[in-house]
């Protein structure tokens, strides 16, 4: 099914069912009648989207939804590929299948994700697999690639995700996070790492280390080669092949939580 | 009550023991006001502060009309109908501010809201709001001034200067009352200071920490650690600007003593790393509960900011921030929150409550405020940039000098005002009861979902 917006929508426009779990399963008449939250209206899709059919096992959005929110929410399979900058919340709730963005996304991408892969080709804005305010866990699985930069709050409270920063990235990078692998190939924002108790974050730059993060050794990761020639292989990431036998730093933290989350730094 | 004046003339005067200064959020309620009733004007206000004095000393009512529509004088009721209309037919329509009024008023607001399926925000969101936030995070080690006043025995100020901001802090509550376990007042209680920048605040302490700019986390988060049997390290004062020692000394003050507390201003909340900051000073406290009893509270700006937080927070769950276009609300700062919302140009309709965002917020956000996109309306006790620029304006009278109500203090405690005297202006609870009958008669035959819910 393909979907292009041709109203572009003058307030926030929510609409969880562009998503394969619901409108990736109905004809395009029924996909057309959906209901989608404009500001405080019920709108249908048909109103803002025209829809046809299009590739069987892909949903396909484009134009410019900035101001659309939820896009790919509660995804547990299949594809999903949009053509355009995206808002917030996109791939919320998110168990499985695989969202691409061709543009840039809004705050908040794949809360509560459990699952699935999320690649954004541009940048994206603050709390990207982020718990949400109140909640202690933050996405529990999956995989997010944003060749971009991104802001502050990149995987608070994240527990077991993987996610790859080819750009900057703001301040607290992992904060709070429980489990997991952050790898980041851009300048860093400060406090990276700040009360984690597990999980690694890479670093390809220098950063600023708190003072609660203690010094252990240097040393050269096997899995990161994996890793780095995944990345290479899938997106347009430039990853030096000095990387790839590269040794880092590593240093320990947070030592107010457990002390077992671990910072790589790259060193040569 | 007849006094007579130095010209010997007769004045109509009137004394109010016991009145509530409404101006910042210690609430004096200790104030005796004198009154001339013929001028209706306070001429005197007995043991207030500076900032107490310049509330009530200044406050004269204008003369201006009660009601305008695009500039032009109209009766109050089609003013109130002109407001219902614009709010319930906007898409997005958000409510801002309310930190000064009483909370009788602010609980119109959120059924207003409810109704017309929009935004509800205190100005909470542009201060104490990463404190918010943080009490969510990590909880909130709370306490009331009455048992800083007689318990607290280290008193600490972090980010803020009550010196200046809440001049009667000190004398009131925290540094130098004499209290049940603190009869010798100031010589019972170490006081410690902490902040980019020597303030008049630093004046009162034993213990003065000059903290980097941008780096109380990481002050925090050594502290914390301290708590955690982490030592100190060597290059602290490289770190945060205060050496090893101090911060050493510092954190065996803080173990033990019998009762700490810390207050914190906008220094912490609005500097970089917001309500992470706020979070690892409560942290900070909670951790120190290891050794003692230790609190920590911020020290809140307008008079009943933190009744707005309180009545939003009772009836909707959260504090500010606070969406219902979906039918139920949802917290989310940052995508809920006045400011951003007008940044990004997504508001279509804002109801302003004594507050004045054309004047406070960043140029973006007065630019869409003040555009065709968004209908502007103000309720406001003083004409202000944000009520020139509104499409409706309505005067009302001011809380505490004219009206009476309640307002919670900093320290979440209600209190009752005692008004000086009348105004020709409405109150802000008469406007806004009118208005959300108008607003939930319109919403009851739009047939909206929760137009027949009932608020207490």
């Amino acid at each position: 099914m393909k979907l292009k917006l041709f109203t572009k929508p003058d307030v926030p426009l929510e609409a969880e069912c562009i998503s394969t779990a619901v409108i990736g399963q109905l004809k395009v008449k029924e996909a057309e009648k959906m209901k989608i939250y404009h500001g405080n209206r019920e709108a249908n899709i048909a109103d803002f989207f025209k829809v046809t059919k299009g590739k069987d096992d892909l949903l396909e959005v484009e134009g410019d939804m900035h101001r659309i929110k939820y896009l790919g929410a509660n995804m547990s399979s299949g594809c999903m590929q949009i053509e355009g900058d995206v808002g917030a919340h996109l791939g919320s709730a998110m168990s499985g299948g695989f969202i691409k963005v061709n543009g840039n996304a809004g705050d908040w991408v794949a809360p509560e994700m459990t699952g699935g892969r999320i690649h954004i080709s541009g940048s994206g804005g603050h709390c990207i697999a982020s718990a949400y305010r109140g909640a202690s866990k933050g996405v529990s699985g999956g995989e997010i690639i944003i060749e971009g930069n991104v802001k502050n709050e990149l995987g608070h409270g994240m527990a077991g995700a993987t996610m790859v920063v080819g750009g900057q990235c703001g301040d607290f990078t992992g904060v709070n996070m429980i489990s997991g692998t952050i790898l980041t190939f851009g300048e860093m924002g400060i406090r990276t790492g700040a009360g984690m108790k597990r999980g690694s974050i890479v670093c390809m730059n220098n950063i600023e280390i708190l003072p609660t993060f203690s010094y252990d050794c240097m040393y050269t990761p096997i899995y990161l080669k994996l890793l780095f020639k995944y990345i290479k292989e899938n997106t347009k990431i430039a990853i030096d092949d000095k990387f790839f036998n590269g040794t880092f730093h590593r240093w320990s933290g947070d030592a107010i939580e457990m002390n077992r989350g671990e910072l790589l730094v790259y060193a040569a | 009550m007849s006094a007579v004046s130095k010209d010997n003339k007769i004045v109509n005067e009137k004394i109010v023991e016991n009145a509530t200064c409404t101006f910042c959020g210690c609430c004096c309620d200790d104030i005796t006001l004198t009154v001339d009733m013929d001028k209706k004007v306070v001429t005197k206000a007995k043991d207030a502060c500076v900032l107490g004095k310049s509330w009530f000393l200044n406050h004269v009512i204008e003369d201006k009309p009660i009601a305008r529509i695009a500039g032009k004088e109209v009766p109050l009721d089609d003013a109130i109908d002109e407001a219902a209309k614009i709010l319930i037919e906007a898409k997005f329509p958000i409510l801002y501010g309310m930190s000064d009024t009483i909370c009788e008023a602010q609980r119109q607001c959120v059924p207003i809201m409810d109704d017309c399926l929009g935004t509800i925000d205190t100005t909470t969101s542009v201060c104490h709001g990463p404190s918010g936030m943080a009490f969510q995070g990590v909880g909130e080690p709370s306490m009331t001034l009455g048992e800083v006043k007689n318990r607290a025995d280290f008193v600490m100020y972090w980010g803020g200067n009550p010196a200046e901001a809440h001049p009667r802090h000190f004398a009131r509550y925290a540094v130098t009352p004499e209290g049940m376990f603190t009869p010798n007042g100031k010589d019972d209680r170490t006081v410690v200071i902490c902040d980019v920048r020597h303030t008049k605040t630093a004046g009162v302490a034993d213990i003065f920490l000059q903290v980097k700019p941008g780096k109380d986390f990481e002050l925090l988060w050594m502290l914390r650690a301290a708590c955690k049997g982490v030592e100190i390290p060597e290059n602290s004062k490289e770190i945060c600007g205060v050496d090893k020692e101090t911060l050493e000394d510092l954190f065996e003050k803080m173990k033990n003593c019998n009762y700490g507390v810390i207050f914190f201003g906008m220094g912490l909340t609005m500097s970089r790393g917001r309500h992470f900051n706020s979070g690892a000073l409560m942290a900070l406290a909670t951790d120190l509960n290891e050794f003692t009893h230790f609190v920590a509270k911020p020290a809140r700006g307008h008079g009943n900011v933190t009744g707005a937080d309180n009545v939003v927070s009772w009836q909707t769950g959260y504090p500010f921030g606070v969406n219902f276009s979906r039918g139920h609300p949802r917290f989310n700062p940052g995508e809920f929150t006045t400011v951003d919302t007008l940044t990004r140009g997504e508001a279509d309709a804002a109801l302003i409550i004594a507050s004045d965002p054309v004047a406070n917020f960043p140029k973006p956000a007065i630019d869409h405020i003040t555009s065709d996109k968004c209908k502007l309306i103000s309720i406001d006790t003083k004409n202000t940039p944000t009520s020139e620029a509104a499409h409706v304006s309505i005067q009302t009278s001011t809380y505490g000098i004219n009206t009476g109500g309640t307002v919670y203090r900093m320290d979440d405690v209600p209190i009752s005002l005692r008004p000086a005297f009348d105004s020709p202006f409405p109150s802000d609870l008469e406007v806004l009861t009118k208005l959300r009958e108008k607003v939930n008669k319109l919403a009851k035959k739009l047939n909206r979902p929760y137009a027949t819910k009932k608020y207490i």
